[in-house]
């Protein structure tokens, strides 16, 4: 992994809303096929630092390289034909079908007055498949459930045809079953090769991804490197500011083990 | 008119901008507005003003300030103003509430706005049904609007030998210009200031091109003086018989308006008229 | 809906051919045919001159204008309904009715010309709006709900500018002009108009249709619709600017007609869903279809003319109610 180019390159990045700084000096590689995790409390910046990542927020100092390019010196538009951004939160606005709105990733690879072609739509029933929402694309993607809507707001950038995707906390508002049909689907697209980077509050689901971990705090990095390395109880007791036990379990079935994180209570 | 301009204490802001009764009684300038255009009143300014009275046009509907004038003291007379009669009667009351005096000039003008409406039906009581004129009193020619019945618009129409087509009740009613092709009217009389600009804007419409009254070239500006003659004004009594010679011409070939006019404003506005203040009034632009 | 583009296209047709039938006037049927045949096939004429002219220069005239401006108003309606995501907006958000209103006051206090009062109207329309937007910029964007709330604020002065031109206006003969033009009309309908209004609500309807389908990705929220590339600000200056052209000339020669905007989008939405590449052309149809058919009850049903304002808030209201009641307001 470390022989390929990176694909995303930050450099000193820094960045604040007005006088608040919410990080600094922050520089950080992803390779090609990787699945980075960042973890961190509310508010640590990991969603600031995505938004920065994506473009979507002016950096105050630094660079976010996508290849060889300048992410600041790229249109939307083009930004979009190589980033994916899937939303941590979406309101849902008018009950589209679900296959029209997973078609809305083409935008960035129609012109201004174009709309979807009949090849477009066909990109959209495979991106469909892809997240196994497929039975739903004449669904209103309003009235199917919240687990559902993020698949197909996933598939959705899938259409955009990214280098990279970005997840911001793509298993939060899901309940127990839903966290893990997306955690299941994200597995299976980096199987396939997809760069990701994803934010979560969950430091168990960086387990299930190979890939490095950031574990960041106040605006900084405070590590990185594999799950396995760097998900320990100091650095996760450091991060969360909580005391955190990292245990390993044998599976229940068949070889291998289990790493888990949970909170420690006072006994 | 009566000559109680002297007892004058408040007037509204709708008397103070009509340009011909300043120049007849510059006066009303001196007198603040409790009433602003809408009718409503600056109770102060009222109150301030100390009015033995307070007279009203009366159109119907109470006005919300009464009470409160009302708790003061001041008695408010309301007049009527739907008929010519109304006109007399608010002459008459006017005079009465005023004194003496102004009650003498009252009745004065009262005979002779009389009289001048018996001279007009005289000759147009004797018509024929198919000789009356039919006729159009309309604002302006954008936002259409027409003057209908129980109006004094219609009162005068009718003495003056002719009818108001507009078979709807009330002054100032919407209607479209389909209808009023439908109704085609003999005569059209432009009401709305600016009258002139207003006749001119029909003329000039291919859409008004077919109605009788503008093919044959009837369309005329109603003349507007101390106030618009085809409303409640003093002038009404002339109105009648402006009206009656626009509609039959021939049969009131003898009367001079320029004349009666002067002799109207000499006789109860003390105002000796020039040619040009008679063509200001007829063409009812500002003196 | 298979059927849905022939019907959207012969329901406003068929009803305009309907109008030229209706009216206050006496106009035999066979001579409206005549009248409209001759104008095909030069011939001999045999009906009489005001006939011709009622049928061509008052009723048709105004039925294509009613045309234009329930089809500029429902697509205007719609296009603002998707921009701002929401079910209660109208084409009056960003203070373009108020704005025309005080021009048209102002246009009939200094005695203007019915040509002159819709230009004046036009003009001051646009400006407000322009207004709302500067407003209603800052950082180089305009977030959505700024916008909402300029409008509010430029809505509201304009309307104090318009009580203010009410004040002072004379009760006998201005005062009821005003009156009147706010209740709403196409009294002043003529071809001059037609010609006037025709050009801004064609432009901006065409601006509208284009960008159709972008609209629903903005209809997804700004921050979602820009990661998906789109210009959100370029593309909201778009529609904005297309609907302000629609608004500012519809209100310019008819006054305010109010629920247009704001029902019509809904009634499309039942028939052809919530796709805004369809719900568009549907909402041309079916408003240019809905206000001429309250118009021709307008100009008929009774001597006087009823205004227009009037009918459609008395048709709109109780239906959007309806609206209410079976969607318990969501979006189906």
């Amino acid at each position: 992994m470390a022989v390929a180019a990176p694909i995303i390159r930050l450099c000193g990045v820094a960045f604040g809303y007005g006088e608040r700084t919410v990080f600094s000096d922050i520089d950080l590689d992803v390779f090609p096929g990787e699945v980075l995790s960042i973890l961190g409390c509310n508010g640590c910046g990991k969603t600031t630092l995505l938004r920065c990542i994506s473009g979507a927020l002016a950096l105050d100092r630094g660079s976010v390289r996508l290849g060889e390019t300048d992410i600041a010196r790229m249109s939307a538009r083009e930004r979009a034909r190589k980033i994916g951004f899937l939303f941590q939160q979406h309101t849902p606005s008018f009950p589209f079908p679900v296959l029209d709105v997973v078609s809305m990733g083409r935008a960035p690879h129609l012109g201004m007055f174009a709309s979807p072609s009949a090849k477009d739509m066909v990109l959209a029933e495979q991106a469909l498949e892809r997240v196994g929402m497929h039975h739903l694309r004449d669904r209103p993607y309003t009235e199917v459930s919240g687990g559902e809507r993020q698949l197909v707001l996933l598939a959705r950038t899938l259409v955009q045809e990214p280098d990279v995707i970005l997840l911001d906390e793509p298993t939060s508002h899901l309940d127990f079953r839903n966290q893990a049909l997306s955690l299941r689907t994200i597995g299976a697209l980096a199987a396939q090769g997809m760069t990701m980077i994803m934010t979560t509050h969950d430091p168990n689901h960086a387990f299930l991804f190979p890939g490095r971990v950031v574990l960041m705090k106040q605006g900084r990095f405070i590590g990185a490197g594999p799950a396995s390395e760097v998900i320990t109880d100091a650095s996760l007791t450091a991060t969360y500011g909580i005391d955190i036990a990292v245990v390993t379990v044998p599976r229940a079935s068949g070889p291998g083990e289990y790493r888990l994180c949970s909170p420690w209570l006072p006994s | 008119m009566l000559g109680g301009a002297d007892k004058l204490v408040a007037s509204t802001d709708q008397a103070r901008k009509q340009a011909w009764l300043r120049k007849l009684d510059p006066g009303i300038e001196r007198v603040p507005a409790a009433f602003n255009a809408a009718g409503e009143v600056n109770l102060e300014t009222l109150i301030g003003a100390r009015p033995d009275v307070v007279l009203m046009a009366y159109g119907g509907a109470l006005p919300k300030w009464l009470d409160a004038v009302d708790s003061y003291r001041i008695p408010v007379v309301m007049m009527p103003n739907k008929s010519l009669a109304d006109l007399e009667t608010t002459a008459r009351m006017t005079g009465e509430v005023l004194g003496e005096r102004e009650s003498r000039t009252a009745a004065e003008y009262v005979r002779y706005f009389d009289e001048n409406i018996r001279r007009v039906t005289q000759v147009t009581g004797l018509l024929k049904k198919r000789e009356l004129v039919r006729v159009l009193h309309t604002a302006s020619a954008g936002i259409l609007s027409v003057d209908g019945l129980d109006t004094v618009i219609d009162d005068w129409i009718r003495v003056a030998g002719g009818i108001n087509v507009a078979d709807v009740v009330g002054n100032a009613r919407p209607v479209t210009l389909e209808q009023v092709a439908a109704w085609n009217p003999d005569v059209i009389i432009v009401g709305t200031a600016p009258n002139a600009q207003n006749r001119q804007a029909i003329l000039d419409d291919p859409r008004w091109r077919q109605i009788k009254a503008v093919k044959a070239g009837k369309v005329y500006a109603n003349p507007s003086g101390a106030y618009l003659w085809d409303r409640h004004s003093a002038e009404a009594a002339l109105q009648v018989l402006w009206a009656a010679k626009l509609l039959h011409p021939a049969r009131f070939a003898d009367l001079d308006m320029a004349k009666e006019t002067r002799l109207f404003y000499a006789r109860f506005f003390r105002h000796e008229l020039t040619d040009a203040e008679f063509a200001s009034i007829m063409s009812a632009t500002a003196p | 809906m298979k059927r849905s583009p022939a019907v959207l296209v012969a329901l406003p047709l068929g009803l305009l051919f309907a109008s030229l039938f209706v009216g206050r006037f006496q106009v035999a049927p066979v001579d409206v045919i005549h009248i409209l045949l001759a104008q095909l096939f030069p011939g001999a004429h045999d009906w009489p001159a005001p006939v011709e002219t009622i049928v061509l220069q008052i009723r048709l005239p105004r039925a294509l204008m009613a045309m234009c401006i329930g089809a500029g108003l429902s697509i205007s309606g719609a296009a603002y309904q998707g921009v701002f995501r929401n079910p209660l907006v109208s084409t009056d958000i960003l203070g373009v009715t108020a704005a025309s209103g005080f021009g048209a006051a102002l246009a009939i206090l200094l005695s203007r010309s019915a040509f002159e009062l819709q230009l004046i109207a036009f003009a001051f329309g646009l400006a407000g709006v322009a207004l709302t937007y500067l407003l209603a910029r800052v950082y180089q964007t305009t977030p959505v709900l700024m916008l909402v709330l300029s409008g509010v604020v430029v809505a509201a002065f304009f309307s104090a500018l318009l009580s203010g031109a009410k004040y002072v206006a004379d009760p006998e003969s201005k005062l009821p002009a005003i009156t009147y033009w706010l209740l709403g009309s196409l009294n002043g309908a003529s071809l001059r108009g037609l010609a006037t209004i025709v050009p801004p609500i064609v432009a901006g309807s065409v601006g509208l249709l284009l960008v159709r389908w972008r609209l629903n990705l903005l209809a997804m929220g700004d921050e979602e619709a820009r990661s998906l590339g789109v210009r959100t600000e370029w593309l909201k200056g778009i529609v904005i600017v297309c609907t302000t052209l629609i608004t500012a000339a519809a209100v310019s020669v008819c006054g305010i007609v109010g629920w247009v905007g704001l029902v019509i989008p809904h009634v499309g939405r039942m028939l052809v869903g919530p796709d805004h590449r369809l719900l568009l052309p549907a909402t041309l149809s079916i408003g240019a279809s809905y206000l001429l058919f309250i118009d021709d009850i307008a100009r008929s049903a009774t001597a006087g003319e009823i205004p227009l304002g009037i009918l459609t808030a008395l048709v709109g209201a109780p239906f959007f109610g309806y609206l209410l009641r079976k969607t318990h307001g969501t979006w189906q």
